[in-house]
């Protein structure tokens, strides 16, 4: 028979490389004359190479009234430049078997390319080409008008979409966070090409972006190309976008939205700390414990598998330079609303007012610790970790302190986050849903319907 | 005491970001499959068990069973308590899932190397000792029926599914890896039970290990985590089922609470391994890979009739589809963008491809076959499937194959597979643009 010795085995004595020994790498970092910077970071294990560029000109920078300029910006840049239409560049990334993206955050574009290293000097041009000179011709811009539109109506068609959209509009009224990136129709249907232009020429300056290479390329020549191609790029004064103040939420306040579907689509929310809040590692851990650790977590432990209501359901804190949204999240079939809303309501007062075990504890911090190094595994990933550094200006030496402020989280931190972050008495609420099928019985909830 | 043999297959000479992988299969006296690739760099590990079983070995009254049965993985063994697993490898820093399709039962451990020898102890302790309490099944299959509704709720999900049923009507690839509603209702822990002892034996599995680890060290692991497992007692059943020719097209139209109308034609291809798969995935590029491709460039750039249009081939253990999809923009019908989708199909079966278009198809497949090779996990997957659904060497002469295709080879496999017998059209049709508005 054999003998079970379950989790006991001594691994040291196979000789296995140490999570302790590992160390989060470290780009070389350079700061240009017109204010660029740029991140390198050499990596020879295969032949390719990922180039990430970022702006800050995420949809936080939408006007009132414009919401979707900014990711219409950025849809553009591939749409044409001054010396190559949307065509040529589409093929001239295809063709060599290239990723090429773009995506527009709240805060921040992102730019990513990936390509073989015998590739990289042929397609970084075309890339840094649309960074700087789009055309914005508007045979294309109208022609973008439209494919936006449509993915907008494709949108709503998902009802965990909607609900998402519909819990931001009402955290953030008259502020950009209200939108989703991608904007809204009726603005949309109103940016014309001089819009672009002048949101592009405003917000794309090399002081206002970072760029990170990582891989199999050589720094000196990446620097060079670099120079040569965007060291002409001129530096200009950024304007800050003003942002409104936003209103107390003071009370629980719901709105259920009617969709003929057989679930409903709940998002719990109110707003979080900004990024640079102090408690942001305790924030972390108390989120994992709470929501954010996958199976282990105490939602999923309560609602998926005591209960047996959802599939999916989760706790999220998105960090943003403004309040960022914090998110409770799950689908239920409609007639069980009620008892899973209700058991978030629960879970969130019972963090707040029992500490958390030792086990709990310490379980979240070492899988907080253990799990970085996933963090580093392409080059893509880890020039977006380098670039997230710049974006929240956390500095160089980030990632050993966020591990060590991490690993020194303890109960009453974790007490003080949840009490100071949670709200279970004032949330707002959006469910899309059957309404003919739910019935919500939440003491204080004042439901408005839609 | 079980006697324990290894034998050394295969290896071969590589190096990184070439067109092969240096994957070591070695095995287990009692059938188990042991594929190794060392990948030094990050101290990380992905840890796979793949067991060669899906919904295409369920049969109606028990669809879903497989995917059913890949949840219940995770509720339990004498030793570890339902959920625990996850908790385990998640306090060691690695996160674990599985997943399940028509082919294949996968589970998956990405860990730290250190602690591999914790998820092969919990994956072996799985695979011998399952418990399937009744009183954990009933919530579970809860679970599972709210993720069969999250799929209703899908506009693609839901349309790709009724498409799938009307172009098989004879084998299991006809309905869906999470099952019908009505067989979820009807299961029971017993039919798991025996599906369980069924499937679920060493020589009906193999394991995939890719990352910081040295060959030997990680197939002496395994020998011992897996070794005292005894082999199946009898073969599992085979599929037997052949999909008969399919005689002429088929439509098939699902009306839901949308806004968008989406059409996706299928039309059924051979089994992974078959020499026309290169042909028509080298065509696949051509006509949906990236915004320079022939469909993009027609029905979303310069026609504007569409939000997108692609298409891919499926490769699987038995024979698969082709599939297309559309969604037309506003004042754009779905027979528009099919009768367009048609006219490019019918182009290249007449006049074949560019040159530059079949080198940048060609480029596109090497470089993401480089590109994958960046992850341990997403490397394992794909050692993995080859395995499971054929034989992994299949990757190591894939590209080779690949280079093979010639502009003929893809006139002749659209000539032969996009036809009109051999097509099935599904089409998503909003409810509110019905005139009697029932739903």
């Amino acid at each position: 028979m054999k003998k079970f010795s379950l989790f006991l085995l001594l691994s040291s004595l196979l000789a296995w490389p140490a999570l302790a020994a590992w160390e989060p790498p470290h780009p070389k970092r350079i700061v240009m004359p017109n204010g660029l910077t740029v991140l390198l970071l050499e990596n020879r294990q295969l032949p390719v190479v990922s180039l990430e560029v970022m702006v800050k000109a995420g949809s936080i920078t939408d006007p009132l009234g414009q919401a979707g300029l900014s990711n219409f910006t950025a849809e553009m840049l591939a749409r044409g430049t001054k010396s190559r239409n949307a065509l040529e560049i589409a093929e001239s990334f295809d063709y060599l078997g290239a990723q090429f993206s773009v995506r527009c955050d709240h805060d921040a574009v992102f730019l990513s390319l990936t390509t073989l290293s015998r590739d990289f000097a042929k397609a970084v041009p075309v890339l840094f080409d649309l960074l700087a000179n789009p055309a914005f011709d508007p045979a294309e811009v109208a022609r973008m008008q439209g494919e936006l539109a449509a993915s907008l109506q494709a949108r709503n068609d998902r009802p965990n979409v909607q609900s998402s959209d519909l819990i931001s509009l009402m955290l953030y009224p008259g502020h950009p966070y209200a939108h989703p990136p991608i904007g809204w129709a009726k603005d949309l249907a109103g940016v014309t090409a001089r819009d672009l232009s002048e949101h592009h020429h405003r917000y794309y300056t090399p002081n206002n972006c970072a760029i990170a290479v990582v891989g199999d390329f050589r720094s000196a020549e990446a620097q060079k190309l670099i120079r040569q191609t965007l060291g002409k790029w001129a530096k200009r004064e950024i304007p800050r976008p003003e942002l409104p103040e936003l209103p107390a939420i003071d009370r629980s306040r719901a709105v259920l939205s009617h969709r003929q579907i057989n679930q409903a689509y709940i998002n719990l929310g109110f707003r979080g700390p900004k990024r640079d809040d102090p408690d942001y590692q305790a924030i972390r851990v108390m989120n994992y414990i709470l929501g954010g650790g996958g199976f282990v977590s105490r939602l999923v432990r309560t609602i998926r598998m005591a209960q047996g209501l959802a599939y999916d359901v989760d706790s999220y804190y998105d960090p943003r330079s403004d309040y960022g949204p914090y998110l409770l999240s799950l689908q239920t079939k409609c007639a069980s609303a009620d008892t899973a809303i209700k058991s978030l309501i629960a879970e969130m007062r019972r963090i707040q007012h029992q500490p958390v075990s030792d086990t709990e504890l310490k379980e979240a911090k070492d899988y907080l610790r253990g799990s970085y190094p996933f963090r580093f595994e392409t080059n893509g990933q880890m020039a977006r970790q380098f670039l997230y550094l710049e974006l929240y200006g956390l500095g160089p030496d980030y990632f050993g302190r966020d591990i060590d402020k991490t690993m020194a989280v303890t109960q009453d931190d974790v007490m003080r986050a949840a009490k100071r972050f949670l709200r279970p008495d004032n949330f707002l609420l959006a469910v899309v849903t059957d309404t003919s099928q739910t019935r919500l019985a939440i003491p204080g909830l004042l439901i408005e319907g839609k | 005491m079980r006697k324990l043999l290894i034998f050394l297959l295969l290896t071969a000479s590589w190096a990184w970001g070439s067109d092969t992988l240096v994957v070591h299969q070695d095995s287990l006296a009692n059938g188990l499959k042991i594929l190794t690739l060392e990948k030094p760099g990050l101290p990380l590990v992905s840890f796979q068990v793949w067991y060669r079983v899906g919904s295409r070995n369920e049969r109606p009254g028990i669809t879903g069973i497989s995917h059913l049965l890949e949840h219940m993985m995770f509720k339990g063994t004498d030793r570890v308590g339902p959920e625990e697993f996850s908790r385990i490898v998640q306090k060691h820093g690695g996160n674990c899932n599985a997943f399940t399709s028509e082919d294949y039962t996968a589970y998956y451990e990405n860990i730290s190397t250190e602690f591999l020898n914790i998820a092969m102890e919990l994956e072996s302790d799985r695979m011998a000792n399952l418990k399937l309490d009744p009183a954990e099944f009933g919530p579970e299959r809860n679970v599972v029926k709210e993720e069969r509704r999250l799929r209703e709720n899908s506009p693609y999900g839901h349309l790709f599914e009724q498409l799938n049923a009307a172009a098989y009507i004879a084998h299991p690839y006809g309905w869906p890896v999470l099952g019908w509603m009505s067989d979820l209702e009807a299961l029971t822990a017993a039919d798991l039970s025996e599906y369980y002892r069924t499937y679920y034996i060493p020589d009906n599995a193999a394991c995939v290990i890719v990352g910081d680890i040295k060959r030997k060290d990680a197939v002496a692991m395994v020998a011992r985590h897996f070794g005292h497992i005894p082999a199946g007692r009898a073969k599992p059943p085979k599929v037997t089922t052949v999909e008969p020719t399919q005689l002429g097209e088929r439509r098939v139209k699902v009306v839901t609470d949308a806004r968008m109308p989406i059409v996706a034609m299928g039309y059924h291809i051979p089994a992974i391994g078959h020499r026309d798969l290169y042909a028509l995935e080298v065509l696949s590029n051509i006509l949906s890979q990236g915004e320079s491709s022939r469909l993009h460039r027609r029905l979303v750039y310069q026609e504007q009739l569409a939000l997108f249009a692609g298409g891919y081939s499926e490769a699987q253990t038995d024979p698969g589809l082709f599939l297309f999809y559309s969604a037309p923009l506003d004042g754009k019908t779905t027979e528009q963008l099919e009768a367009a989708i048609l006219d490019e199909l019918g182009k290249v079966q007449r006049e074949g491809v560019e040159p530059r278009e079949l080198q940048k198809s060609k480029n596109q497949l090497e470089a993401d076959f480089v590109f994958q090779q960046q992850r341990n996990n997403g490397l394992a997957i794909q050692i993995g499937s080859a395995q499971t659904q054929l034989d992994w060497r299949y990757l190591n002469s894939y590209l080779a194959n690949i280079r093979r295709v010639t502009n003929q080879d893809v006139m002749s496999v659209a000539r032969k597979y996009f036809t009109e017998n051999n097509r099935t059209v599904a089409t998503l049709v909003p409810a509110h643009t019905l005139k009697n508005k029932e739903l």
